[in-house]
């Protein structure tokens, strides 16, 4: 299981495209949470994946 | 002189009656009848349909008490851009549905109605959508012009004089009215199917939970209870209410242990939600058992108990063929044996039903859903995409025990996923309520299936709700994030993806019934039982964590999922 952190900047870009489609009335804690996954993002490998425990 | 029959069955409730006859006025039909729900009138229904050769039956040897139709080729899914929610001020439709001033399109609708049953019997049909009774049920009543939506709100939904019992007095109900937008003049011909091939309105009015649908014989536009109620008015009346009316299936997982837990998952169209409703474990997997309790709509209430509590609020399945087989879902193919209405699909000459993937090879000389002989070189397939099989929920062996039960099912987790081919995992765990409420929002689904490694459009579906949510999509956020403020323990949120690719094109997941895996993985967080790992997107399982057995070649291979 895998999280291509530049595919996931481009992924959370799109959820800021729909967010401004309802912007009238889009509960104001989605445009935080948006920003904290992209900090999260920014802060992590560039390739986060799970590897097989080997012990 | 206009008649009604089945006398016995007129309603006490004085609201009901006055709108009958309202509507009766409006459309002229040349008869009313009160449907009673028994068998005796399904099956009146059906030679009825088969006489106008609208209904072929089907060989009773091989597909008793079946029969398959063809509609017009102008009526086959649901006509998004004539959809209507006529809210009193157009905000409140928001901005991902069309809205039309309720006053103007009354007026609008009352041109088209006048007199548009005439020829026709006008049928009134009272059903419940949910076990008959239940705290937790709507009622309804639609007035059709249709013999084909009769048969069908048999099987779809809890239809008859029941229904009119609990109504009693004084009790509420959704108004439904229907017409195929057909009349007939004297000794005028009907059409095999008929319907408006041009005009067609599919109109709800949330504020007076009522619908008119008009011009169109099929599916979604003409079986009111199904998008229309049972997602579009009960999504209005859900948040005004403090319930959740969804777009999911409802599921049962048991462990080996015996102890069954109950999830309710939402997916958006072909991304194949009727056969993980009715998934099969892998032979690994065999002491482990899923039951179904719905495959499309879900009505979650808080119950007394501080848990959440689902009901199926249909009583069948109104499923795509395409695609469905012995190998993609058993239990379908099980569920549609008997007593099943087939729309659009191809019919064999020893009168049987085939669709593309039902089996390798076409079968010779069939017969089209346009009810031609097929021609091989054509191109066109032999069944419509989306064909579709109207069977009852009853039929099918993995059936949940409690599917009746008027106090529904607990709810312990909610999944949500799309049709996706980069991006998105296999699973993850929404760190909490709120984040998982935000993943649900911003779900997606390729729209078309991408090439080689290519990435398909992907289209933003919140909560596979786009199509079907009554009101302000940005409200239905706004209702889930407080609906589980409210709940003193919120069922987890995961999301899912089965249909990731690798940079071949390969699909890297098999799904189908090694999602059981997933599952597993799931039922074990929410007895917290199960490990996860923080991922900057949620928590993921470990690798140990998912039960791999038997797909060792995967795990070597596919880390990437």
């Amino acid at each position: 299981m895998m999280i291509d952190r530049e595919a996931w900047k481009q992924e959370l870009l799109s959820h800021a495209e729909l967010f401004e489609r309802m912007y009238d009335k889009l509960p104001k804690e989605y445009i935080f949470m948006r920003e904290l996954m992209l900090s999260a993002l920014w802060r992590s490998a560039a390739q986060w994946k799970l590897e097989p425990e080997t012990v | 002189l206009i008649q009604q029959t089945a006398t016995t069955m007129k309603t006490i409730n004085s609201t009901l009656q006055k709108w009958v006859d309202e509507v009766q006025a409006l459309v002229t039909p040349d008869q009313v009848r009160w449907c009673d729900g028994t068998q005796k009138e399904y099956d009146e229904m059906c030679s009825l349909l088969v006489q106008k050769g609208t209904f072929i039956k089907l060989n009773e040897a091989k597909r008793p008490n079946s029969f398959a139709c063809f509609s017009d080729p102008s009526d086959v899914a649901r006509v998004e851009d004539r959809t209507f929610i006529c809210s009193r001020k157009k905000e409140n439709a928001g901005p991902t549905n069309n809205w039309m001033d309720p006053a103007e399109m009354k007026t609008e609708l009352d041109g088209v109605l006048k007199g548009c049953m005439k020829g026709r019997t006008m049928y009134v049909i009272p059903f419940s959508m949910g076990p008959i009774g239940s705290p937790m049920s709507q009622i309804g009543v639609e007035i059709t012009d249709s013999e084909y939506v009769v048969a069908n709100m048999h099987i779809m939904t809890r239809a008859g004089s029941k229904v009119l019992e609990v109504l009693g007095e004084n009790g509420n109900f959704v108004k439904c009215l229907h017409t195929v937008g057909a009349p007939l003049e004297k000794g005028q011909p009907d059409a095999k199917w008929p319907c408006n091939p041009t005009l067609k309105y599919i109109v709800h009015y949330p504020e007076e939970r009522s619908i008119v649908s008009y011009g169109s014989g099929y599916g979604g536009n003409a079986l009111l209870g199904k998008k229309c109620f049972a997602l579009r008015i009960a999504s209005t009346m859900a948040q005004e209410e403090g319930w959740l009316a969804e777009h999911m299936l409802i599921m049962g997982v048991q462990n080996p242990a015996g102890e069954k837990t109950y999830l309710a998952a939402a997916f958006p169209s072909a991304c194949g939600k009727t056969n993980f409703a009715m998934l099969i474990p892998p032979a690994e997997f065999s002491d482990w058992k899923i039951t179904t309790v719905g495959d499309d709509i879900a009505w979650i209430k808080p119950g007394k108990d501080g848990q959440l509590h689902a009901i199926n609020p249909e009583a069948g399945y109104f499923g795509v063929a395409p695609g469905t087989n012995e190998k993609t879902n058993p239990n379908a193919i099980k569920s549609i044996s008997k007593n099943t209405i087939f729309t659009n699909v191809g019919v064999t000459p020893d009168g049987d039903v085939w669709w593309e993937g039902l089996t390798k090879e076409v079968p010779k000389d069939i017969i089209d859903w346009q009810g031609k002989k097929w021609d091989p070189a054509s191109g066109r397939p032999v069944a419509h995409g989306n064909s579709r099989f109207t069977a009852p929920a009853i039929q099918n062996p993995s059936i949940d025990e409690n599917v009746e039960n008027p106090n529904g099912v607990p709810i312990s987790a909610f999944i949500f996923g799309g049709r996706r081919s980069t991006t998105i995992p296999l699973v993850y765990q929404a760190i909490n309520w709120s984040y998982g409420v935000y993943a649900a929002s911003t779900m997606g689904s390729e729209t078309t299936a991408a090439a080689f490694g290519e990435q398909g459009k992907v289209r933003r579906d919140p909560f596979a709700m786009l199509p079907f949510c009554g009101y302000h999509m940005a409200d239905y956020f706004n209702h889930w994030l407080q609906f589980g403020r409210d709940l003193p323990a919120p069922p987890r949120i995961f999301n899912v993806n089965w249909f990731r690719k690798d940079k071949d094109g390969n699909f890297m997941w098999p799904g189908f019934s090694d999602n059981m895996r997933i599952l597993k993985w799931i039922t074990e967080r929410v007895k917290g039982r199960a490990s996860a790992v923080e991922s900057p997107i949620g928590w993921m399982p470990h690798y140990d964590d998912i039960d791999w057995k038997v797909l060792m070649v995967l795990v070597k291979n596919n880390l990437m999922i």
